[in-house]
């Protein structure tokens, strides 16, 4: 029965420290719960008023106790990970050990950022972070690291190819884009709406002294679109709903 | 569901990579430091790849001691015909005059 409190207190624990929404409504929870026993106890009395203020004051160490020992659970929990996933030896200097926990931390909590949709990505990062020594040389601890930054990043943008790009704004962005007389009509309209707007304010004179500015215009946007469609632009995705069969097996 | 997918130069490099197999299983890491891409870069092309379908992953066949399985990644017959295209496209793209008269690609 004992076992079996401490490893669902720990296991809420982990979940809160993980969750910044579920730790925020947990201390609140414990600051309205001492709010309500401070107003009970006191019954509106001017005495009760400092009664009152400890009660919150001890909801809010309560709440603050709680987030460090969640931390510290959560701590616990990325040193067992790291020592599962071998980078962690207990004989290393604790500098490089806090590099190595990090480490697998930064991995991890990249994984959990796009579990929903790719959930094999957390093994497989995991996996090729320590890969075979007789494979490849192992990597070195600033490199790991600066490898599991490079998750990070990567789960950062496959959640934005996720979200962002199946929007119609970046579907149809991505259309014009696809095809370089596309682009160019696009441009080409676009100027056109602008000059045929000049010439109905200023008159021909006008639209005649900014031909130079138009001509300019149409070439940077025309750059600027070449650029984005060979560079930078990084393609259609289509929105695919994860079956889950692709789900590492337990 | 087939999927549209622009080559960019990175998409190209990572695509070849996979097709060169370094006498081994390609994974995600071995690509990044082959074609000296990095992590946050090759694996969300990575994603594309395989959502597009050009692309299939497998687990490592055994569960290694210490540490999580790796995920090879091999290119599909789909995902062999668009490298080929692309590579093609790219190649009459270098041989293409250019107004001062040498090729594009020189």
């Amino acid at each position: 029965m004992r076992k079996l409190y401490t490893a669902v207190s720990k296991g809420a624990l982990v979940k809160i420290a993980g969750s910044s929404l579920a730790l925020r409504i947990t201390m609140l929870a414990l600051a309205g719960l001492a709010l309500y026993v401070g107003i009970i106890s006191g019954h509106g009395t001017p005495s009760s008023w400092w009664k009152l203020l400890a009660s919150v004051a001890a909801g809010a160490v309560g709440g603050v106790v709680a987030r460090v020992a969640s931390v510290a659970l959560l701590s616990g929990r990325l040193r067992r990970l790291a020592k599962q996933v071998a980078l962690l030896s207990t004989s290393k200097p604790s500098r490089q050990a806090a590099v190595f926990t990090s480490t697998v931390g930064c991995a991890d909590f990249a994984g959990r950022m796009v579990v929903k949709r790719h959930p094999h990505l957390r093994e497989a990062w995991l996996g090729d972070l320590r890969r075979d020594a007789d494979d490849r040389p192992p990597l070195t601890t600033w490199r790991a690291l600066r490898v599991a930054l490079g998750y990070l990043c990567g789960a950062v943008r496959i959640r934005i190819q996720d979200t962002v790009m199946a929007r119609s704004a970046y579907r149809a962005a991505n259309y014009i884009l696809s095809s370089r007389p596309r682009t160019r009509a696009v441009i080409n309209v676009v100027l056109g709406i602008v000059m045929i707007r000049v010439y109905a304010d200023q008159g021909f004179d006008g639209w005649l002294a900014d031909v130079v500015s138009f001509s300019i215009a149409w070439t940077a946007l025309d750059r600027f679109a070449e650029w984005l469609r060979t560079k930078w632009f990084p393609g259609a995705v289509t929105h695919q709903q994860d079956t889950g069969a692709d789900k590492p097996p337990a | 569901m087939a999927q549209r997918i622009r080559i960019t130069t990175p998409t190209l490099m990572v695509m070849q990579a996979i097709a060169q197999g370094y006498d081994g299983d390609v994974y995600g890491l071995l690509i990044s430091q082959e074609t000296g891409l990095g992590t946050g870069t090759v694996y969300p092309i990575l994603e594309r790849l395989e959502g597009a379908g050009w692309v299939e992953g497998r687990w490592e066949s055994e569960q290694p001691s210490g540490r999580p399985r790796r995920r090879f990644l091999s290119l599909t017959n789909l995902g062999r015909t668009q490298l080929e295209t692309a590579l093609a496209a790219r190649k009459s793209r270098r041989h293409m005059p250019t107004w001062a008269g040498g090729n594009a690609g020189a």
